[in-house]
């Protein structure tokens, strides 16, 4: 029996330093609490972070799939198809609703658009020159394919834009805007088809936007044309115009001449392709771009 | 029966004095909640004193409503480790604990699919030994599956199933079907990836069961839908946590009541052939259950609870969770819980109505009777070799079938998919993912430049090497879904970027893991050839200190 009372003893004993244990490193102490100046050092503390580190993840992965053909990879916008997200949603939109009398969080704003859509242009957008489509619908509660917690993950990788607000990188390029008579050095073919499939970047640091509309697959229309044999087009689509011309005519001023022919292609009047593409290209980007294009035959 | 005289507390008083009157009064209500042990009984017990006559431990058996169950003694040679390996014991004590996790891991547990995840992780985050409690429920229940199983073969091994207990056996398989419905059931509560898939690789049995009108039946039944969904995940919680219990605990008391009934079966050297002396303990045999044997299971569940508290308070063992469970989205390589995987091995044979369904219903058939088909009155291991090389037989036969329901047999799948899947699998976490955020260095690393690497990133350059490894180790040759394919030239790079920046440096990086050949398919998403997986990583995720998603 003595021995049998020992050994009981020695196993409660095991079972409770190991019970106190854990919980000594949960997290629940006061001193392990999250605080301002420091980060808690609590198991349940490091826990929260990784899981809303995993949130972003997913989100990301949620963002580059569904959100980034028209709000960019990195939430700079694509021209007429989606605001720039990042950083305009914490230094334009966020002030702007605030004018208008908005009561909420940013967070609730953002997750409330990604939910529900923008079924009607706000007078913002109009503003801007408007844009092709309308935000659609996410949230598998108005129709959308994302369930809640997808929802949740994209709204946590949108808000983690906000640590980056003037912390991004500032890169140093001078775009080649809308003027045709700028002079263009020398394209480079390889680097153009590089930038088209977005393996490098352009001049600001960002991904060209070209094959979110246009498709390289004969005869595939995504939003506008394919670009399947574009050399060929462009040297007779406009008089006087070589097809070198005509296509940097195309991306510097889209609206300079529309192509009647087909209806989905102009839009009130516009070009479906956006205004303004010179503004994220050097002259470099542009005229490897075109070099690019003049060997699709 | 004599009534005593009743004493006032007052008259107590002036008889024995205050004090005295409170003690007694103590030992009075002790000996009330011990069924009839006064506290010098317990003392003289721990002491190790010998029992008194007439014997106050037998008092409990007689007066009380919860001990009355037990025998007041064992014979002697059913008190050591062998015959019974305390398996029994085991399995019920990880029943209790089960039952005690549970129902605190219910205060934090909602069973519908939107918040049953979200629960999960609060579980982990936000409950002070939540992940403790989580783990223990599910170690627990893994061992509760294994114990079981053991139990019933040593029962096998002894022959103690023969008469007179075949009634027992029978129970017991009901209680093995139960445990093992228990543990299933409780698999899909999470309702993660690993949950939702291996459970409805599970249920999708039920939809097999001939003929297809019943098997259409007993799904929609099981799952609610056609599909798991809110319904199906209450059906397996109310299972799990209200039926299963009830009904276990209904068997438990059937099948333990049987055992006292019968005697606990001796050792089969110690009987002569076609005898039960179970019952006829000789006085000299006898070891009391108060206090002894009762002392020595108080030792076995404390062991057990040790057993699974230090593993979970060293994180040896840690319960997975993966992301939450996404119908639209199957992982590479479902597979069953383990102790389903013989069957998954077996579908793999054919026909998934009779592999699935058919036959092992007709195997649970036959081990429930077949106490009553085997008319070898021996219990003696030397008379019974044929009944023992079946079991042992039998035992292989279900090794070699959990291997073929393992995902590395007999199907295959194309090695480029396979090292995605491996370095950066969808579930789970895998060596890409495990490299220290700092050393996530931006830029494009090459198995065919592992120089280039540099020397400040030691985990990048391991986990590029081993890529490098395992990609010499493809065969140039394979044959893929009925094609030769020639993976000459393969190569593996690993593409860093940075994603989202804070002021004080990256927060989250782009890790892209693309296998190139000579031979390799256009990506039509990328717009490139190759094939390509990609993930994100955030500073915070700390894979290292979170092993729940290992």
């Amino acid at each position: 029996m003595t021995g049998k009372i020992f050994l009981g003893i020695l196993i409660f004993m095991i079972i409770f330093v190991s019970i106190g244990l854990v919980l000594i490193n949960e997290g629940a102490l006061p001193s392990q609490q999250d605080t301002p100046q420091q980060p808690g050092t609590g198991r349940m503390q490091i826990e929260a972070r990784a899981q809303a580190g995993r949130s972003i993840e997913q989100g990301a992965l949620l963002y580059s799939g569904n959100c980034a053909t028209c709000h960019g990879v990195n939430g700079e916008g694509v021209p007429g198809k989606g605001p720039v997200l990042n950083p305009d949603l914490f230094t334009v939109h966020f002030p702007e609703l605030k004018i208008q009398g908005y009561q909420g969080l940013l967070r609730d704003f953002v997750k409330g658009t990604i939910m529900a859509g923008r079924p009607v242009q706000s007078e913002w957008a109009a503003a801007q020159g408007g844009y092709a489509e309308r935000m659609p619908t996410w949230s598998q509660r108005v129709g959308g394919p994302l369930r809640d917690d997808q929802i949740e993950d994209v709204v946590n990788f949108v808000m983690n834009w906000e640590k980056g607000v003037g912390a991004q990188i500032v890169i140093d390029f001078t775009p080649v805007g809308s003027d045709l008579a700028a002079e263009l050095p020398v394209g480079d073919a390889a680097r153009g088809a590089d930038l088209f499939a977005q393996r490098v970047k352009a001049g600001n640091g960002l991904n060209m936007p070209c094959k979110a509309c246009h498709s390289l697959t004969p005869g595939e229309v995504l939003v506008g044309p394919s670009m399947a044999g574009i050399a060929s087009r462009a040297a007779t689509r406009e008089p006087g115009k070589t097809a070198e011309q005509y296509i940097r005519e195309s991306i510097q001023q889209p609206n300079a001449f529309l192509v009647q022919d087909d209806p989905k292609y102009v839009v009130n009047g516009k070009s479906v392709m956006p205004e303004g593409l010179g503004n994220n290209m050097t002259a470099q980007d542009l005229a490897d771009v075109i070099a690019y294009l003049l060997t699709l035959q | 029966m004599k009534i005593e005289p009743f004493h006032t507390l007052n008259e107590m008083r002036k008889e024995h004095g205050l004090i005295k009157t409170v003690l007694l009064k103590v030992d009075e209500s002790f000996t009330r909640l011990t069924a009839g042990l006064s506290i010098n009984d317990v003392r003289s017990i721990l002491r190790g004193d010998p029992a008194g006559k007439p014997n106050p431990r037998v008092k409990p058996h007689t007066e009380g409503a919860i001990f009355h169950i037990w025998p007041s003694f064992y014979h002697e040679a059913v008190t050591k480790f062998y015959p019974t390996f305390r398996l029994g014991l085991i399995s019920w004590a990880l029943f209790l604990i089960e039952i005690l996790t549970g129902l605190i891991l219910m205060v934090w547990y909602t069973p519908a699919p939107g918040t049953a995840y979200e629960n999960m992780l609060r579980i982990l985050s936000n409950v002070p030994l939540g992940q403790f409690t989580r783990d223990v429920h599910r170690l627990a229940a893994e061992g509760m599956v294994i114990a079981v199983w053991l139990h019933m073969g040593r029962t096998f091994l002894t022959g103690s199933y023969k008469k007179p207990r075949q009634f027992t056996w029978a129970t017991g398989v009901i209680l093995l079907l139960i445990t093992i419905g228990l543990s299933y059931t409780g698999y899909l509560l999470p309702w993660d990836q690993l949950a939702y898939w291996a459970v409805t690789i599970g249920a999708s049995m039920a939809d097999a069961a001939p003929p297809p009108a019943v098997g259409e039946a007993v799904a929609l039944l099981l799952k609610g839908a056609p599909d798991l969904g809110a319904n199906g995940l209450l059906r397996f919680y109310l299972l799990h946590v209200f039926a299963f219990p009830l009904i276990a605990l209904l068997f438990i008391f059937v099948h333990y009541y049987k055992v006292v009934r019968h005697g606990h079966s001796l050792p089969p050297e110690l009987e002569t052939i076609g005898e039960d002396t179970a019952r006829k303990v000789p006085q000299d045999k006898r070891v009391p259950f108060l206090p002894d044997v009762f002392t020595n299971e108080i030792l076995w569940f404390g062991l057990i609870v040790m057993a699974l508290v230090v593993p979970v308070a060293l994180g040896i063992y840690t319960a997975p969770l993966e992301h939450a469970a996404n119908p639209q989205s199957t992982p590479l390589h479902t597979v069953a819980p383990w102790y389903f995987l013989f069957v998954q091995g077996w579908l793999k044979l054919g026909d998934k109505t009779f592999w699935g369904v058919v036959f092992p219903t007709i195997l649970i058939g036959l081990l429930m009777l077949w106490p009553y088909l085997d008319y070898n009155p021996s219990r003696r291991y030397g008379d019974r070799r044929i009944a023992l090389m079946a079991m042992f037989i039998i035992i292989g036969i279900m090794v070699v079938s959990s291997y073929m329901g393992t995902p590395g047999f007999l199907v295959v799948t194309a090695p480029q998919i396979e090292l995605g899947h491996e370095f950066m699998p969808g579930e789970k976490v895998g060596p890409i993912r495990k490299i220290p955020f700092e050393e996530m260095l931006v830029g494009t690393w090459s198995t065919r430049a592992l120089d280039e690497i540099p020397d400040n990133a030691p985990a990048l350059q391991a986990v590029m090497e081993e890529l490098w490894h395992e990609i010499e180790a493809v065969p140039k040759l394979q044959v893929v879904e009925g094609e030769t394919v020639s993976y000459e030239g393969m190569y593996g790079e690993l593409i860093i970027e940075d994603a989202q920046y804070g002021q004080a440096g990256p927060l989250l990086k782009k890790l892209t893991l693309a296998i190139h050949w000579d031979e390799q398919p256009f990506d039509v998403v990328r717009q490139e050839p190759g094939y390509f997986v990609e993930t994100y990583v955030h500073v915070d995720s700390e894979y290292e200190k979170t092993p729940a998603y290992h």
